[in-house]
């Protein structure tokens, strides 16, 4: 069942009087629990795609449609509740907010969202990510990879439909790369949600259902993993 | 390749950061304005009213009139070190149709210097026949149209010496030279025969002395400052005038200036620390990775040091501009400013906020330059911070109230430092308001446009009232209130009263002693027979054969003290006493059940000695203590309390104060408690008082005494007063004294001045007020913008979790409400404290009742200041947020 859909795609960037097409013609469908990795070289645009798709940014033309419904008919509030509750975010450099500690980070989009935390819920990710005892801190005081499991608990704690993962191994060493991502795909598939991650690293994109492969905005192939 | 210096990196740097830079420049500009406007503005009054002084006064410190040459003489030989200008005085002269008149004389080079002419139009006289007059002698004779080349035909009464002139006038004939501003009528406000002595016709030095005449003459005097000038006792002078008083408020005035302008730059300062702190953190990640790439912390300094040289000296033109212009600006709403820039204060103020830029920029500079790269990088600070205090991790929490509360815990120097500045504003906001509306609140009685006093008010016997004497009536009084313009008529009367005190107490012979020599002595030469050594015996048992037969023949007896009774306007008794025990009650004086009694706690009693003039006896309350006089010979303390009973015998006669008791007297007994005892305040003009009285309203006054009259009448009007409008007030005025000995003082000139002066401290003040809750809220601004700039990364990673614009506006919102509650609350408790601790200092150390400074307590109009101040920057939070809410999150989130 496709959970996630973009027709016609295109995101455009401006250099000076240069029109830089970062996403070019796109026309993709995510299925429900799909666990799909978009790679490409260093600026063929997958970032940006993952952002477009994520309602991060508003594409140039075309459209995303989620659970049928086009992203364009949403306002501001509309798509601030749908990142709320029905995304999640990993990004490459963490962004978690410095003021908060590990835990109050997890529960900022529950918390955003004025609903009561699903204890047992957060206590499962706490324990599968292996937080249990960073979660009283600062990021300031985590190491990178710590950080980056808060983020994926964070993008996990209100039970997201799609988490989209940014490079999200990109900052750490190959230990913590790897258990990262071992962790993003065994909670995908533990609770049922669809993955969507930027990498440049074949060896993270080899455990992907679907890679997607991008130049110059242009998606050049479409094929299912070696996992699948 | 262009090479990479430090200058061409804090160029770009400038370059790049352009807006950011705007704001904090803004900040920079207003704070430099306002410590550089404000010295600027303080020197510029101080320059005005000492010009003003000079026009109205000259430059004299002290006159002495009407002198022999051997006066002068001798004034000379007892002040070396003092400097002398002489005024031969020619004579009275006066016109025909009106009575009233100026004195003739012409000054020495000296003289005509402290005289200082203001020149309004013609010229200063040069020739024989030639003279140059005072507006206002011009006015008071009826020649207010007279212009320069009139010729004016004048009666002369020539002077014969001080003291002495010819009783039938000449006619002189005079051609009008000059007309010149008052200096007079200035000099002499409470000295009504002035005009006789103190020239306001001015001749040139080759007018003769008329045949058979002989000059008196007129010195002006210019002492050392705090020269104690040793004068004659007879001889009169304006030492205590009117210039002197405003030459001391004008010290006065500059002093209190300067002191808010020093705390104002303190306070500019303290905002662009925090300016430069809040943009400098911003930055802190700039600095760590240029830490990282070796840049030594010199170079750092000298990088972000740079940056804010070039921005001081963007700021340091700009605001001398705007120092200068705003200053203009406002001397132009100001009546009677005279604009007399000085560049030197100007540049050295304008260059001390400039140093000051640098220093205060140079705190958070160097604080920055030593924070470890890593630590500038990694921003492991707020692990620290968080170790330090103790956070907990919370497991429900409002996402906003969160934020809100852990930036400010977090950076909480820098929402004390913008609390601080907010604090200093409400304080001396509220205190300029409070000041701005007390003064306004009444205007001073001394500058009321007319006063009606009695040009003779000799009492001979303290025990009796006349009501065949002189004074004004209760109809003399509405006929003024009825006059068009008239906002109030204020009337003050006074009756004599024995009191029958329940205790003997030393206290009321002291009291009485040197007021009344008549209780003491049948000749007046017996007072002058006092010595140290026979002063108690005369004390103890001395009391004149006029006053022993008042008492035998009313049969009284006990402790008899005669006290006056003055009435007061019910808002006066409020206003002008000083509790000392008991409370003033307006009902219960109205309906005659209570008195006040006006009597310090101790008197103390002085033989002063006047060498070949003997002693006299000098009274003085405790704290009026004269240093020079040393230990009192007697010390008595007031015996009677608030509560006490007192049976006042009040005895009036339709005959004349002769001392004597005539045989048409009527008695009245009333025994009444004392409501309050008060301190005497000295500040009312016009009457002579002793420190001892009774007090109360005009009613309770009545029940006392039905036939009293008015000793003065003071008439303040409802605006300006026109030249009609003083023509009319004159001829309603000539109609209620005419048989009357009064003396009529018109000060609507004084009243004017004082409304104009009032105007300009309520614009300046304004402006001042203004500016600061300007400064403060650009503070709060730039504050609470760089915290947005610095958070953008946050801000996007909010929105990338689900934040929506109102979530995020409500956290920052939090943050102002906080530092704008918590600032406003320390400044008006530091008010409060101020308000009511000066009141316990004045009670502590003069027991008066605690009073606060001002009444009643104005701050509400700075609540409503800090409330718009609230609403901007809340709507400029919101303008920022939206801002950032237009890119898009991935734009909120990317690294530099």
């Amino acid at each position: 069942m496709t959970i996630l859909e973009c027709k016609e795609l295109t995101k455009e960037y401006y250099s000076g009087e240069n029109v830089i097409k970062a996403v070019d013609d796109a026309n993709l469908s995510f299925a429900q629990g799909e666990f799909t990795a978009i790679t490409g070289p260093s600026g063929s645009g997958k970032s940006t795609l993952l952002h477009v798709l994520s309602s991060l940014e508003n594409p140039t033309s075309g459209e995303v449609t989620y659970n049928g419904e086009s992203l364009k008919k949403y306002n501001d509030n509309q798509l601030s509740i749908l990142r709320r509750r029905r995304f999640g975010f990993v990004f490459q450099a963490y962004n978690l907010v410095q003021e908060l500690t590990g835990m109050e980070n997890i529960l900022l989009p529950v918390m955003l969202d004025k609903k009561k935390p699903d204890e047992a819920y957060l206590n499962k990710l706490v324990e599968v990510l292996g937080i249990g005892d960073r979660i009283g801190h600062l990021p300031s005081a985590m190491s990178g990879g710590q950080q980056q499991r808060i983020a994926i608990a964070r993008a996990l704690a209100n039970k997201p439909a799609i988490l989209f993962a940014d490079e999200p191994t990109g900052n750490l060493d190959g230990k913590s790369g790897r258990e990262v991502l071992a962790l993003l795909k065994y909670v995908s598939a533990e609770f049922g949600i669809t993955l969507i991650l930027v990498t440049h690293d074949l060896s993270v994109a080899e455990q992907a259902q679907r890679v997607l492969t991008l130049s110059d905005g242009k998606i050049i192939r479409d094929t299912k993993g070696a996992a699948q | 390749m262009k090479r990479l210096t430090v200058n061409t990196f804090a160029l770009q740097s400038l370059r790049k950061r352009k807006k950011q830079y705007a704001a904090l420049i803004v900040g920079v500009i207003l704070a430099m304005v306002f410590s550089s406007g404000t010295l600027f503005f303080v020197s510029c009054l101080s320059s005005s009213q000492k010009e003003i002084r000079r026009r109205d006064f000259g430059t004299a410190d002290v006159i002495a009139f009407d002198l022999t040459e051997e006066n002068f003489r001798q004034l000379v030989g007892q002040n070396p070190g003092v400097e002398y200008g002489v005024a031969h005085m020619l004579g009275f002269a006066y016109t025909e149709e009106q009575e009233e008149g100026a004195a003739v004389g012409w000054l020495d080079e000296t003289a005509k210097e402290y005289y200082q002419p203001m020149i309004l139009e013609g010229r200063w006289p040069e020739a024989e026949g030639e003279v140059a007059a005072e507006q206002d002698a011009l006015l008071r004779m009826g020649l207010a149209d007279a212009k320069p080349g009139d010729a004016l035909t004048l009666n002369l009464l020539v002077q014969n010496g001080p003291g002495e002139r010819a009783e039938t006038p000449v006619t002189k004939r005079y051609t009008l030279a000059g007309i010149l501003g008052d200096k007079r009528k200035n000099l002499t406000l409470g000295y009504p025969d002035s005009n006789q002595y103190l020239p306001a016709l001015l001749v040139s030095d080759k007018e003769p002395v008329e045949l058979g005449g002989k000059e008196a003459l007129t010195a002006y005097i210019r002492t050392p400052p705090e020269y104690d000038l040793k004068l004659n006792a007879a001889v009169m002078s304006v030492n205590e005038s009117a210039a002197w008083r405003t030459l001391e408020e004008l010290r006065g005035q500059t002093v209190y200036s300067s002191i808010l302008s020093g705390v104002l730059m303190l306070a500019s300062g303290l905002g662009i620390v925090n300016a430069f702190n809040a943009d400098l953190h911003e930055r802190k990640h700039q600095i760590g990775l240029l830490r990282a790439v070796g840049a030594t912390k010199r170079q750092i300094v000298g990088i972000y040091g740079r940056e804010t040289l070039v921005l001081a000296l963007i700021c340091a033109p700009v605001s001398l501009c705007l120092s200068y212009f705003g200053v203009k600006i406002i001397a132009g709403f100001m009546e009677d400013f005279i604009f007399l820039p000085s560049w030197w204060v100007l540049l050295g103020s304008v260059a001390a906020s400039l140093v000051f830029v640098l220093l205060a920029s140079l705190i958070p500079l160097t604080a920055a330059a030593r924070v470890s790269p890593m630590q500038a990088i990694r921003n492991t600070e707020l692990g620290r911070k968080m170790k330090r205090m103790k956070i907990r991790s919370k497991t429900r929490f409002d996402a906003s109230r969160l934020l809100a509360g852990r930036n400010l815990r977090f950076y909480r120097l820098r929402t004390a430092l913008t609390a601080l500045i907010l604090a200093v504003t409400v304080f001396l906001s509220s205190w300029a308001f409070c000041f701005l509306l007390d003064q306004s609140s009444g205007m001073n009685p001394q500058y009321s446009d007319y006063f009606i006093g009695l040009a003779s008010d000799q009492r001979y016997a303290p025990y009796m009232n006349f009501t065949g004497g002189y004074g004004y009536t209760e109809n003399d009084k509405q006929a003024l209130l009825n006059c068009p313009g008239v906002a109030s008529v204020r009337g003050r009367a006074e009756i004599y009263t024995v009191a029958q005190f329940p205790k003997e107490s030393d206290y009321w012979r002291i009291a009485n002693y040197c007021w009344w020599h008549t209780l003491f002595f049948d000749d007046y030469r017996e007072t002058e027979t006092l010595t140290p050594q026979n002063y108690r015996e005369k004390l103890d048992g001395a009391a004149s054969s006029d006053w022993r037969a008042f008492q035998d023949r009313l049969k009284l007896t006990g402790t008899l003290v005669p006290l006056p009774v003055k009435s007061r306007e019910p808002d006066q008794l409020v206003e002008e006493e000083y509790v000392l025990e008991g409370r003033i009650d307006t009902d219960k004086l109205n309906s005659g059940e209570e008195i006040i009694l006006i009597a310090p706690d101790e008197l103390c009693f002085w033989l002063r000695d006047n060498g070949e003039y003997g002693f006299s006896a000098e009274v003085y309350q405790k704290d009026g203590l004269s240093q020079t006089w040393g230990e009192p010979l007697e010390t008595a303390k007031r015996s009677v309390h608030a509560g006490d009973m007192v049976t006042l015998t009040t005895v009036t006669s339709r005959s004349t104060d002769d001392g004597k008791l005539a045989d048409d007297y009527v008695r009245t007994d009333r025994t009444v408690t004392i409501g309050a005892i008060c301190r005497e305040n000295r500040g009312i003009p016009y009457e002579s008082t002793s420190f001892c009285g009774f007090c109360t309203t005009t009613k309770g006054l009545r029940l006392l005494s039905d036939g009293f009259k008015y000793k003065n009448l003071t008439v303040t009007m409802a605006g300006e007063v026109t030249k009609e409008t003083d023509e009319y007030m004159t001829s309603v005025i000539d109609r209620i004294v005419s048989g009357v000995p009064a003396y009529v003082y018109s000060a609507f000139a004084w009243a004017n001045q004082e409304r104009a002066d009032r105007r300009q401290a309520t614009v300046a003040i304004l402006a001042i007020v203004i500016l600061m809750l300007s400064i403060a809220g650009s503070m709060i601004n730039n504050a609470l913008t760089a915290r947005i700039r610095e958070g953008k990364r946050e801000i996007g990673t909010l929105r990338a979790v689900g934040a929506n614009a109102s979530d995020l506006t409500r956290s920052y919102v939090r943050e102002l409400l906080f530092m704008t509650g918590f600032g406003s609350a320390v400044g008006f408790a530091a008010f409060l404290t101020f308000w009511f601790g000066a009141g316990m200092i004045d009670w502590l150390q003069w027991h008066h009742t605690p009073k606060p400074v001002f009444e009643p307590l104005h701050i509400w109009q700075t609540a409503l200041g800090v409330l718009a101040l609230f609403a901007v920057c809340a709507v400029n939070l919101r303008l920022q947020i939206r801002k950032h809410m237009k890119n898009s999150i991935v734009e909120n989130i990317r690294e530099l």
